[in-house]
């Protein structure tokens, strides 16, 4: 029965994609094409469309972020190389055009370490799918412990305990190893991208507040605190400050809302 | 006769009661309520004598000080089988004068002869007199002390304040055991910039306090610098009386401008006053034990004074920078080719709030490309208010010839001379030799983060082409813990090796034969153990024998049978083919058992390892 509902899943989910990139294979190829003749406003438009209606990939944050790259827009072309090397850490082009970005706006690079790369050969979601896959089967083989005890004593019963314990003994540590670098990969602090040319950063969460400086556009920022229509972030050399919310675009759209809840 | 034994038993205890009475040191403590006062007030001085009595007792002439009555008491405390006699006496005392009054020490003599000394005692008058003197404060209240910032805008620095303390007092009138003090460098400061704070608290030896967490300020008006978890702890007297001080050398500054309260507050456990019977062994018993109390001790409350930046001369390139700072800057190297990287070093050192020390404003000139400096700071003190920040940032020459590098000017407040400084940094020339070229990476990055992982496969100063495949699709990035399903589906997969487990556990309890196998597993290993000894010392005969039981065990296990019931004959009608295997070891065994000795050649060794082998749960 769990057999039966996982293939109707995956056959399921597999007919629902291949629809998706049929759908949005002619849109792509008409934003590639603006993209292409340089019409790069159009094709960034036309990128976002199909975001809009398929959902994220590496592939389309990337283009999407050429795009403003090349129409000058330096604050969503980074916003989007970082979220297109969020789905895909280890393209290698994905983090050049960043780096390159990231150059001409004037900030320093922010390349991954190797084993950063390594950290994220795999998603979060799939390094969550190999630890959900391991316990599931930590599962299976207690729930097959209970039925071996039961079967009489020989040969069989023998065999099927030792593969039992074998999967536990392989199990059981595989699990505890992938949980650990599913919480290393985990983004568990907020990202954002400043969005607007020399966003004010101010000493308290008040529009009145004493500027302390300014963040550059581009610049990539952590979120540590919220208060109103504030948010309390350290920059990338160790700087505090209070800055808009207008003035900052999550890397991982609606985590900004996750941390209204908390 | 047994009465007789018993008045024997009774005189002996009495004897032995009185003279440990006899043998009992006479002791003398003093007390004095209360300690500090003002000129007219009163305060009571207790000598009990402990362990005797002394009925001649005179108080000393004091200069300043009226002895207005006195009274005397006795009591009999019983501990044990020891009874210990105490007297005490109260004089009333009346303060004529300011300072610190010292009824000396002197001697008293017992009634069994023995003399005594008596500790010197000081009572801290204040210049106020008591007719008009207002209640004594509460420990909530405001700290009266001589190093008071209130009203000092160029207050001294925090420096601790034993010495030029007095003790808070508690609304009874006694002596705060234990309270907080927080002294600010200055109680006038403006927007942003760090004051300097020492906070101190103040435990008394014998209170039953306790102070497990840090001190927090009051409400948000100002941010506080972290403090360390290990405070400077030291012993000092305040007020002729020992204290536990634990200080911390912090910094503070106001977000905004205006007048705000700044006070501490400190979690206190008090171990409340133990059961009614001191030393009472019953007490745990029956739950008099003493229990512990919550306390918030709040410190001393002082005003901030808080003032706005002034708006008139605020340089360009103020980034929010206040106290005092030097700056200097260097640049490596002076002679590069276009499009080759120069780092500027700014070395900025001095007091004030270096979070807002950013790197020297360059001016802008087409001349120069600049990048974002980056920055480390190092902090000489405590309340990081004083140090070096060092900056070191990037530029590239975009024309060649004998350049001049961009102007840095480093701007900061200074509230000393209440007015903005701007300090030029000189820097080189710089010679440029060749023709533009493609810019490179800033040298300021570490090396680490500014080689990328991987080599692109488009050039260095082009973006890489578009995908032309949509590739894999996800409608949210969000990871999947942060939703509902995922933990869902976590607690079903925990439900389900819990679940396991328990049907297991059930199973094992379940199972009537559970005992009858468990005993014969252990026999089985008792006998592997003894087939194995027997291998070692050559003894064919116990080898045999227990070789011979563990392959029956084994095999009663198997087929559910008594152990003395799997024969050969046995083993034939069930496994014909099991039985040609086993053949061999039992006909061994029933040879040398019977024989008593084994035959030449046996090797022992090698029927172990073959008996071992056949024991393997998947072979038999």
């Amino acid at each position: 029965m769990k057999s039966l509902f996982l293939f109707l899943t995956l056959t399921f989910t597999a007919a629902l994609g291949a629809y998706a990139q049929d759908a949005g294979g002619d849109t792509l190829d008409a934003a590639n094409q603006a993209y292409t003749e340089g019409h790069y406003d159009q094709a960034s438009r036309q990128f976002q469309d199909l975001i809009q209606a398929h959902g994220y990939s590496a592939a389309l944050c990337f283009d999407l972020a050429n795009a403003d790259a090349k129409a000058g827009r330096i604050g969503p072309a980074i916003l989007n190389y970082e979220r297109a090397r969020y789905l895909d850490p280890s393209d290698r082009d994905i983090d050049h055009n960043l780096q390159l970005a990231r150059q001409q706006a004037g900030l320093k690079p922010n390349s991954l370490r190797w084993w950063q790369v390594a950290l994220r050969a795999l998603t979060i979601n799939q390094w969550l799918s190999i630890v959900d896959g391991w316990l599931g089967l930590i599962a299976l083989a207690v729930i097959s412990n209970f039925f071996v005890n039961r079967m009489p004593s020989g040969r069989n019963r023998a065999i099927a305990g030792k593969v039992v314990k074998t999967t536990l003994f392989v199990a059981i540590p595989l699990f505890l190893f992938t949980t650990y670098i599913a919480l290393l990969a985990a983004p568990l602090r907020i990202e954002g991208v400043v969005m607007s040319k020399d966003a004010p950063l101010r000493l308290s969460p008040f529009d009145a507040a004493e500027q302390i400086g300014t963040l550059p556009e581009g610049e990539l920022v952590t979120v540590e605190q919220k208060h109103d229509n504030y948010f309390r972030i350290e920059s990338r050399d160790g700087h505090y400050g209070w800055m808009t919310r207008q003035s900052l675009e999550p890397v991982i759209a609606g985590s900004f809302e996750v941390s209204d809840e908390q | 006769m047994k009465t007789f034994f018993l008045r024997l038993l009774f005189s002996g205890l009495l004897l032995a009661l009185l003279a440990v009475r006899g043998l009992a040191a006479v002791t003398i403590h003093t007390s004095v309520d209360p300690q500090e006062l003002n000129i007219g007030d009163e305060a009571t001085i207790t000598y009990t004598v402990q362990g005797g009595n002394a009925d001649d007792f005179q108080l000393p002439a004091v200069d300043g000080l009226t002895v207005e009555g006195s009274s005397s008491s006795a009591s009999f405390v019983m501990n044990g089988f020891t009874v210990t006699q105490n007297f005490s006496h109260t004089f009333l005392v009346v303060a004529n004068r300011a300072g610190n009054l010292v009824i000396p020490a002197f001697d008293v003599r017992t009634g069994d002869g023995q003399t005594v000394h008596t500790q010197a005692v000081t009572l801290h008058v204040l210049g106020v007199s008591g007719a008009n003197s207002p209640a004594p404060p509460s420990s909530n209240a405001a700290v009266a002390t001589p190093d008071d910032t209130t009203s000092n805008a160029n207050g001294p620095s925090p420096a601790p304040s034993t010495g030029s303390v007095s003790v808070p007092t508690e609304p009874d009138g006694h002596a705060s055991p234990v309270f907080d003090i927080i002294t600010p460098q200055t109680t006038t400061a403006y927007v942003g910039e760090s004051v300097p704070l020492r906070i101190e608290s103040f435990i008394r030896v014998d209170a039953n306090a306790q102070q497990d967490s840090l001190p927090t300020l009051v409400g948000s008006d100002f941010l506080m610098n972290d403090l360390s978890l290990r405070p400077d702890e030291q012993g000092v007297n305040v007020g002729d009386m020992e204290y536990i001080r634990d200080s911390w050398i912090t910094a503070i500054s106001a977000p905004k401008a205006g007048d705000f309260p700044l006070q501490a507050v400190r979690d206190t456990y008090w171990t409340k006053a133990g059961p009614a019977i001191p030393n009472d062994p019953f007490g745990p018993l029956f739950g008099r034990q003493a229990q512990l109390l919550h306390k918030e001790i709040s410190s001393n409350k002082l005003v901030m004074h808080v003032l706005p930046l002034p708006d008139e001369g605020k340089p360009a390139g103020f980034t929010g920078a206040i106290g005092q700072f030097h700056v200097s800057g260097v640049a490596q190297p002076t002679t590069v080719g276009v499009g080759e990287p120069i780092t500027l070093r700014f070395v900025v050192t001095g007091t004030g709030n270096f979070d807002y020390v950013h790197a020297p404003a360059l001016a802008d000139d087409p001349a120069w490309k600049t990048y974002v400096a980056s920055a480390k700071m190092t902090y000489d003190d405590e309340a990081k208010t004083q140090g070096t920040k060092t900056f070191e940032q990037a530029v590239i020459p975009n024309n060649n010839g004998t350049l001049a590098l961009p102007a840095a000017t480093f701007s900061y407040f200074d509230p000393d001379k209440k007015q903005y400084v701007s300090l030029p940094v000189a820097l080189p020339p710089i010679t440029v030799t060749g023709t533009a070229a493609a810019p490179v990476a800033p040298v300021t990055a570490p090396a680490a983060e500014s080689t990328p992982a991987v080599a692109s496969t488009a050039p260095a100063d082009t973006f890489s082409p578009n995908r032309l495949a949509l590739g894999a699709l996800t409608a949210d990035l969000a990871p999947s813990y942060r939703h509902p399903w995922f933990w869902i589906a976590q607690g079903v997969l925990v439900l389900l090796v819990v679940a396991g487990l328990v049907l297991s556990l059930l199973r094992r309890k379940e199972d009537p034969t559970r005992g009858v196998r468990a005993q014969r597993q252990a026999s089985l290993t008792r006998e592997e153990a003894a087939m194995d000894q027997a291998a070692r010392n050559g003894d064919a005969v116990q080898f045999f024998t227990s070789a011979r039981r563990a392959t029956q065990l084994r095999l009663a296990e198997r087929w559910n049978l008594a152990p003395e019931a799997v024969t050969l004959p046995e083993i034939a009608r069930r496994d014909p083919a099991l039985a040609e295997a086993v053949t061999p070891l039992f006909t061994e065994a029933d040879d040398v058992v019977y024989s008593g000795a084994a035959r030449e050649g046996l090797d022992l060794q090698e029927w172990s390892r073959r008996v071992r082998e056949m024991l393997q749960p998947a072979r038999l």
